[in-house]
């Protein structure tokens, strides 16, 4: 059980007709993926752009200085809003959870807004909308707080399900030790609950770092605006789209990397001590 | 066991109902200082109900409550300091999950009673020492057998110095193997003279080890003798026909 995984989980194991078939179709969709990995890569070399043109800038350090510059303002974006949407999320969890009716009404509406509402629109609005009201936002917020407020709403339901799934037991428990309702929720509930939703927080963060790609609307400087202007500047699209591409999938495979081995790590009570021992 | 008469628990005319079924119907019931009481009945007869009434884990419908003299606070903060006066001891042991065995004795009364972190370790480690699982200090809960998780929950229960405790079928979740650890301990603590009120399925304690045996059907208290009568002698017709079904199981009765 412990070291079982969802496929074995979900299925039984397979028997020796299933392995000859499972081989072969594999070998069939590995074949059938490398042929089209072919033809891209044949149409590149058709269409010239796997011409050195394209391709040589990569070797200048300015190049990879600039969007290294672009890297930093993008990770620095996304842990910034990602922080933020995390204390705002469990804010609003908080409010849901409160016995005043008033306050969860305001908390589920402030939720089910900003899971409903797009990204693009909270960039829109702090991009077109606020600076009309007078208030200086450098570019940086003006991706970073949209970003985040589109994603808090999504961190509260993510912080309340972890709160749900403590069991019911716990809570029994520390109030019959003498524990009121605020203590009991910080040193009893939240501990508990966090465990269950690191590898959704993680999942959140992906998606605010992909979120700020958005950040040229803002003519905010990263990643994917310091690759717009390398695309200008050389006229190379493809070629540079690619490596950033690759750029962003690196970070956030990492990233899941991390929630996985957090979620092993804490999922079962225990399990970080009994490797230790 | 001192018998000073004084009532530590007691139940006047406790109602309850959930929707239309009527688990708790008229029950009177006193438990005296220093008194094991032991409720045994059929499942669903309203024991547990009874047990987490007394520290309000369930709420009643009419009656009263009180707890040395005083009625049950309904809430806030007099309710949580008469709760810490009570110990409970629940099936599923409830030991927090992500704490240490030591630090789930030391929780509360570094929390709640505001005890010095160095004298709530020194009493945590006497009292794990007490109910034999002090080699497990370190570990947390998950990695315990049943019968450890349980042994440490009741140590829990006491380092709040408790007037009473309650044990709401404290034995049932467990492996044949660790039930006699388990009421080994209760039974060290009950000829300590602690207050006891227990909900169990163990007749052999209740003989042994309770002042009197109450048995419960149906929501209400049926029958309410000394262990020697109710078992030797039951006087109602339901009562017989439980024993006799629970020996029919368990042949060493």
């Amino acid at each position: 059980m412990k070291n079982a995984t969802i496929r074995e989980f979900l299925y039984e194991a397979p028997g020796p007709k299933t392995r000859k078939r499972v081989f072969w179709l594999t070998a069939a969709a590995m074949l059938l993926l490398m042929g089209l990995l072919l033809m891209v890569v044949h149409r590149f070399y058709v269409t010239g752009q796997l011409s050195g043109r394209y391709w040589a800038f990569f070797g200048k350090a300015t190049t990879w200085r600039f969007l290294g510059q672009g890297l930093l303002v993008t990770v620095e974006a996304a842990v910034t809003g990602a922080l933020i949407s995390f204390a705002l999320g469990f804010l609003l969890m908080r409010g849901r959870l409160q016995k005043n009716l008033l306050l969860r009404w305001i908390s589920t509406g402030v939720i089910e807004f900003t899971r409903g509402v797009p990204t693009l629109l909270f960039i829109y609005f702090f991009f077109l909308v606020v600076p009309q009201t007078g208030w200086k936002l450098s570019a940086f917020w003006k991706i970073t707080l949209p970003c985040a407020i589109s994603a808090c709403g999504v961190v509260a339901e993510a912080l309340r399900g972890g709160v749900n799934a403590v069991p019911r037991g716990q809570t029994e428990a520390a109030l019959c030790l003498g524990y009121r309702e605020t203590k009991l929720f910080y040193r009893i509930v939240f501990p508990q609950a966090i465990r269950f939703v690191i590898p959704s927080l993680i999942a959140e963060l992906v998606i605010v770092l992909k979120d700020t790609t958005f950040a040229s609307i803002v003519s905010c400087a990263d990643l994917m605006q310091n690759a717009k202007v390398l695309i200008s500047n050389y006229d190379a699209l493809l070629s540079i789209y690619l490596v950033v591409a690759v750029i962003y999938i690196l970070i956030n495979f990492l990233l899941n990397r991390l929630s996985d081995r957090l979620a092993k790590r804490t999922s079962q009570p225990g399990a970080a001590e009994r490797r230790a021992a | 066991m001192t018998e000073n008469n004084q009532p530590v628990i007691e139940l006047r005319q406790v109602n309850k109902h959930f929707g239309d079924l009527h688990v708790l119907q008229d029950i009177s019931l006193t438990v005296k200082k220093g008194e094991v009481v032991v409720i045994i009945g059929p499942s669903g007869s309203g024991k547990s109900t009874l047990c987490r009434a007394i520290n309000r884990l369930e709420t009643i419908d009419s009656g009263e409550i009180l707890f040395e003299g005083e009625p049950l606070p309904r809430e806030g903060k007099e309710l949580a300091q008469m709760r810490a006066k009570i110990g409970m001891v629940f099936q599923s042991f409830n030991l927090f999950a992500h704490r240490t065995i030591l630090d789930n004795i030391t929780l509360a009364p570094c929390d709640v009673m505001k005890a010095s972190k160095k004298n709530a370790r020194q009493e945590a480690m006497r009292l794990l020492e007490r109910v034999g699982v002090a080699d497990q200090a370190g570990k947390v809960p998950a990695q315990l057998s049943g019968g450890q998780q349980q042994r440490a929950a009741i140590a829990r229960a006491l380092a709040m110095h408790p007037k009473a405790m309650l044990f709401d079928e404290p034995t049932s979740a467990l492996d044949p193997e660790m039930i006699g650890e388990v009421l080994n301990v209760m039974t060290e603590l009950a000829q300590d003279g602690m207050t006891m009120l227990v909900v169990t399925h163990e007749m052999n304690f209740a003989r042994r080890v309770a002042d009197r045996v109450i048995f419960m059907d149906g929501g209400r208290i049926v029958e309410e003798n000394t262990p020697e009568a109710f078992f030797s002698n039951p006087k109602t017709q339901r009562a017989k026909g439980f024993l006799s079904s629970v020996r029919m199981q368990d042949r060493e009765l």
